[in-house]
């Protein structure tokens, strides 16, 4: 006990305490001069009510629902290539981990120049006839476009652990299956993919997760725009917060996604616990 | 994976912060100030500073601190320089945990958004002694209903800029540059023949409207909200303006990336020579794209109905916690000084408020040229959400530029929200 105690204090002071004080202040009016007023439920009335809550909670599903298996699927294909043994593999599971640990502002301002309408991306589509392209000027190209760029970005994360779920499957599965005629398709379809179900599914939830939270890209990108194709829920929450003061209404759509990234954990939580 | 939930936890959780340390005024301003029995001033002063003159801000504010200190020995002065980006943020983070400094530079929003909800006091006394010296309008500018809350420091024109390059190269002269809507629309084909935008309009969700749509709102004779305070951005002046920048988007004689992108300064067209006038900037905006001052001609504010643009003023708010730290007073009187300005101004290509501080800048150079239009800037709309009806108004804008909307259908519903924004803020 007295060596979790630290952590415990740290995780109390910084995670559940401010926790609860948000769910308080999204019941209150709180102003910046310290003033508080409860007002019950009517910033919760007020949200479900706003055109823009709506807005941004689709804008977040329809992102999460492109980038989730987006992400997912690269990550399986790069952890299948990953997970071989060839000669300098560990220079390339390196390389492909580079986009983890680089700025998520830094990606995103590379990504702006690639999908501008001068970048590089239109200038290839240019050779073949096609665009320019508006990446970013779109509301219909804009999420995915996004997608595109946490796809890059986080993809290196999750197939460091898909690999370590691949290594850890028994190659004699493999050799079985092969001296059964077993194609490489049908041996990734029956025994990679039931064999990395755990952590596949541990991705899955993680990058739902993710995928609800997504801030930091559209806050560099596109500001919420065009329009407002991609004002998603934290960064309404940002908006709302820092932009407007209103910080009670801010917690209370906090408080929403707080409750919807708890579902989606406590299915994990079920689904793990079936499992075992 | 536990943890992983609690994130979304997180933003909620800096207001529930936030919210525990509001009742602590204890950390507020500096160590306070006092005058001795002996006439002495000593005490601490803080100051927040945005980096107007970016890099060069320390070495100044060193020297002027120490120019201070030799004249008040026992006072302590600090001045932090805040960046631009998140200074927002910082300012309502620092008055929501009042961990504020004594005094902080300020633009008109944060004087509409903080004057009336007594978290800057009165400073009008401070200046009592001189007040005559200081332009009307810029007084005017930082007060709300009569009460000045800071005091100026620089005033900055946004008008009409040229490259001369540009129209050199297709040889049309000075005395020929569009002065009015007509005018560009006239020209405009003219420059894309020759591969060139007659202008870089700006509608990223980042970019202010003051250097965009507000203008060209205002050149139409329209406002935001009128002089009673009523919602007036969706009459027909907006629907002008709207159909003036539609025109030069649907014809490309503007960049289209600008629409919805903060392009990079570096890569943008302005900065590739590529744009032959700004609407709305000043020269200072120019010059970091790489342009030089013999590039850039000033010329009045664009004109429909009327030529006006946006004119701002910054200045020294002090804070209500610091109301009585004498030595935060000397300061103000300090750097808002004749002196102190004449050197202040030059660095930054700012305009003086003061009437008693002139030539700062040689008779041809833009910045000089830029002071006759003075009396032209106004700040539309002043209210305490400011902020917010901007950002009401930019997807409203940007909906019509890219053709998702119709002009009058996307102002009288953002009208609608601006009326909610007014009721919610008091303004």
């Amino acid at each position: 006990m007295i060596f979790v105690l630290p952590y415990l204090l740290i995780f109390l002071a910084f995670r559940i305490l401010p926790a609860f004080g948000g769910l308080g202040l999204s019941l209150s009016d709180y102003s910046l001069t310290g003033d508080i007023s409860w007002v019950g439920g009517d910033n919760f009335e007020r949200l479900f009510g706003d055109d823009l809550f709506w807005n941004a909670l689709r804008v977040t599903i329809v992102y999460s629902v492109i980038a989730v298996p987006l992400v997912v699927v690269v990550s399986l294909f790069m952890a299948h290539l990953a997970s071989r043994s060839i000669r300098g593999i560990k220079v390339y599971r390196a390389a492909f981990f580079l986009p983890v640990i680089t700025s998520l502002v830094t990606t995103a301002v590379i990504w702006q120049w690639i999908y501008s309408s001068e970048g590089p991306l239109n200038w290839f589509l240019g050779v073949f006839g096609v665009g320019p392209v508006p990446w970013l000027a779109s509301s219909i190209a804009v999420l995915p476009s996004l997608a595109v760029v946490a796809m890059w970005s986080r993809f290196g994360y999750d197939m460091l652990i898909l690999m370590a779920g691949m290594l850890d499957i028994p190659q004699d599965y493999y050799e079985a299956a092969s001296l059964d005629g077993a194609n490489a398709w049908q041996r990734f379809r029956h025994i990679t993919l039931p064999g990395l179900r755990r952590p596949l599914f541990f991705v899955v939830i993680l990058e739902i997760v993710s995928s609800f939270q997504v801030f930091d890209l559209i806050y560099v990108m596109t500001g919420g725009g065009p329009v407002t194709a991609s004002y998603s829920l934290v960064f309404m929450i940002y908006d709302q917060g820092f932009g407007y003061f209103n910080f009670g209404y801010a917690s209370a759509a906090g408080v929403v996604l707080l409750v919807i990234t708890l579902i989606v954990s406590a299915i994990q939580r079920l689904y793990l616990k079936d499992d075992d | 994976m536990r943890s992983k939930t609690l994130i979304a936890a997180g933003l909620a959780a800096v207001f529930g912060l936030a919210a525990c340390s509001s009742g602590d005024d204890d950390e507020t301003g500096g160590g306070g100030g006092e005058t001795g029995g002996d006439g002495t001033l000593s005490g601490e002063v803080t100051m927040w500073y945005p980096p107007i003159a970016g890099d060069a801000e320390r070495e100044f504010w060193d020297a002027k601190i120490a120019e201070f200190t030799e004249m008040h020995p026992d006072v302590e002065v600090t001045v932090e320089i805040v960046p631009w980006d998140g200074r927002a943020e910082r300012l309502q983070t620092g008055i929501a945990g009042n961990t504020t400094p004594d005094v902080t530079y300020v633009l008109p929003s944060d004087v509409y958004s903080y004057g009336s909800q007594g978290i800057f006091t009165d400073v009008s006394s401070i200046i009592a002694e001189d007040s005559d010296d200081f332009l009307p309008n810029a007084l005017e500018t930082l007060s709300v209903d009569g009460t000045l809350y800071a005091v100026p420091t620089l005033v900055g024109m946004s008008t009409t800029i040229y490259v001369r390059d540009v129209w050199d190269a297709v040889g049309i002269s000075e005395e020929d540059y569009p002065t009015t809507f007509e005018e560009v629309r006239e020209l405009a084909p003219m420059l894309a023949d020759e591969g060139y935008y007659i202008t870089q309009y700006d509608a990223a969700p980042s970019m202010t409207l003051n250097g965009s749509f507000y203008p060209l709102l205002w050149a139409s004779g329209g406002r935001v909200l009128n002089a009673d305070g009523e919602v007036t951005v969706n009459g027909p002046e907006a629907i002008e303006a709207l159909d003036f920048i539609s025109f030069l988007v649907d014809n490309d004689y503007t960049p289209r990336d600008a629409l919805t992108t903060d392009l990079p300064v570096e890569t943008s067209p302005i900065a590739r020579g590529e744009v032959a006038m700004l609407f709305a900037r000043s020269v200072a905006s120019l010059t970091q794209y790489g342009l030089t001052e013999e590039q850039l001609v000033v010329g009045p504010p664009i004109e429909n109905t009327e030529s006006t643009s946006y004119g701002n003023v910054g200045g020294y708010a002090l804070f209500e916690g610091s109301a009585d730290n004498e030595a935060a007073h000397e300061w103000i009187r300090f750097v808002t000084s004749p002196a102190f300005l004449a050197e202040f101004l030059p660095e930054r290509d700012q305009l003086s408020p003061r009437l008693s501080v002139t030539d700062l800048y040689p008779e041809d150079s833009p910045n000089a040229q830029l002071a006759q239009y003075l009396d032209r800037g106004i700040v539309d709309p002043q209210a305490p959400g400011g902020t917010e009806i901007m950002n009401v108004l930019k997807p409203a804008v940007q909906s019509v530029l890219l053709g998702q909307a119709e002009p009058q259908a996307a102002m009288d519903g953002a009208a609608e929200e601006i009326e909610g924004v007014l009721a919610r803020t008091g303004g």
